[in-house]
């Protein structure tokens, strides 16, 4: 029974630690890059520290795989990136620094909020 | 002795079920509407008799209209686990092709470059150096990123990775000088959605440099070369003849300015059927229906055997070069 006790204790402090670390790790990597500007060129700082981001040069040719058009590169609050089509929502996510565009991962990811026409 | 397969419903060998395993990542689901282009029943033709528990039919034999997710399921599952073994290759990483393709290419140092299927990424990487910026795209997550690895490694920066298939580019019209694919096209779901995808992402007089598998105008040896390369690979969706590649490209307003076919380097049986991770008992069949091949068969496709063994066999390859028009 004090065997249990202690172990419970020691379970909590170390869940406790674990917790505070990632919530601080999170918290500095949402303020750590340099924010997205609306605009897709390939004018956004996106090569700071270690991450990895998609080079302008395909940044900027960069169209959504189904309609062809401009796809927007944003910023979600967790710091992941998308790129965005605001014609029908469709969000790519970027993973790694590569953008992942196929369709199917596009309307899987779709917010309607991101529609401006 | 496996037990032979229905080829959709029927018990799947461990092999082809690992096969038709659909990747972890991203769920493939059907999304291309165009059926893939009219494939030539291979059952045709007269192909050397097999026994019937030899029979391997592959899926992506029929033509279905969910084909294309099918294959592209299937093509992603075969290259995810042996990234790694196509950017050691050495058919892959200095093939005599690549040299030629850089040389066709007629490179001034100002181009942009979309490398289709980069695989383990030595299009992307020969081409780098002298080219403005190459775009290396590939299906399979793996593929990309083992290529990425192997690039900057090699101290080069100016290539951009994307994932998308080669069927649905997700690039603005008129936005590259040069469109490469090689060792590729053979694994298409739909040959016809890429070569269009190409031409609409090509600039005016852009050119599109294909090296790949090519297929036999005589039916018989074609099916024979089909049914080998199938078998160590049920990701080989077909090998297309000079002749159809200039009436695919024709139609999407291409003019080829250069092609050529050859008998490839010889396959060193061993390695070639272990890149795959081809099953043993898969390969002791494959290995005994090359013994039993006719002679016209043995003498073409190069087969070379010692002590009941087979060495090597040779297949036939090519490169295509095609413009597009200025206007």
């Amino acid at each position: 029974m004090k065997g249990f006790l202690k172990f419970l204790v020691l379970a909590t402090v170390v869940g406790a630690v674990i917790f505070f670390v990632l919530r601080r790790f999170r918290q500095d990597s949402v303020f750590d890059p340099a924010p997205v500007s609306g605009s897709a060129g390939g004018n956004s700082n996106l090569n700071s520290g270690q991450r990895r981001s998609i080079s302008p040069e395909l940044l900027e040719i960069l169209a959504d795989p189904a309609d062809k058009g401009p796809v927007e590169l944003l910023r979600d609050a967790d710091g992941k990136e998308w790129l965005v089509n605001r014609r029908n929502g469709y969000r790519y996510p970027v993973e790694d620094g590569i953008p992942i565009m196929l369709i199917e991962e596009g309307e899987k990811y779709k917010d309607e909020s991101l529609i401006t026409s | 002795m496996v037990a032979s397969p229905g080829p959709v419903n029927g018990r799947a060998t461990p092999h082809e079920a690992r096969l038709r395993g659909l990747p972890r990542r991203s769920p493939v689901r059907p999304v291309r509407r165009r059926r893939p282009m009219r494939q030539r029943p291979v059952t045709r033709h007269r192909v050397p008799p097999v026994s019937e528990n030899e029979q391997r039919k592959s899926y992506v034999m029929q033509s279905q209209p969910d084909d294309t997710a099918k294959i592209q399921a299937c093509v992603q599952s075969r290259f995810a686990p042996v990234a790694e073994a196509y950017v050691t290759s050495a058919t892959h990483a200095q093939g005599a092709d690549l040299s030629h393709m850089l040389a066709l290419a007629a490179l001034c140092g100002s181009e942009q470059v979309l490398d289709v299927a980069t695989g383990g990424g030595h299009t992307a990487l020969a081409f780098a150096p002298l080219v403005h910026h190459v775009i290396a795209s590939d299906l399979t997550w793996q593929m990309l990123t083992t290529a990425r690895q192997h690039i900057t490694a090699q101290g080069i920066t100016n290539v951009g990775y994307c994932r998308a298939p080669a069927e649905c580019l997700p690039f603005a019209a008129a936005s590259f000088d040069r469109v490469t694919c090689r060792l590729a096209a053979h694994h298409f779901a739909d040959i016809q959605a890429f070569v269009r995808e190409a031409a609409h992402v090509m600039r005016p007089d852009a050119l599109l440099l294909i090296a790949d598998h090519i297929g036999l105008d005589d039916p018989d040896l074609d099916a024979f070369m089909d049914r080998f390369e199938r078998w160590r690979d049920p990701s080989h969706v077909r090998a297309y003849t000079l002749a159809e590649w200039s009436s695919m490209l024709t139609s999407v307003g291409l003019a080829i300015e250069h092609s050529e076919q050859r008998m490839g380097e010889p396959y060193e049986f061993t390695s070639w059927t272990a890149r795959m991770r081809m099953p043993d008992a898969e390969r002791t069949n494959l290995e005994r229906w090359l013994l039993e091949a006719p002679a016209p068969y043995r003498a073409f496709f190069d087969i070379i055997d010692a002590n009941g063994r087979i060495i090597s066999l040779r297949s036939r390859f090519g490169i295509i070069m095609a413009r597009k028009s200025s206007r």
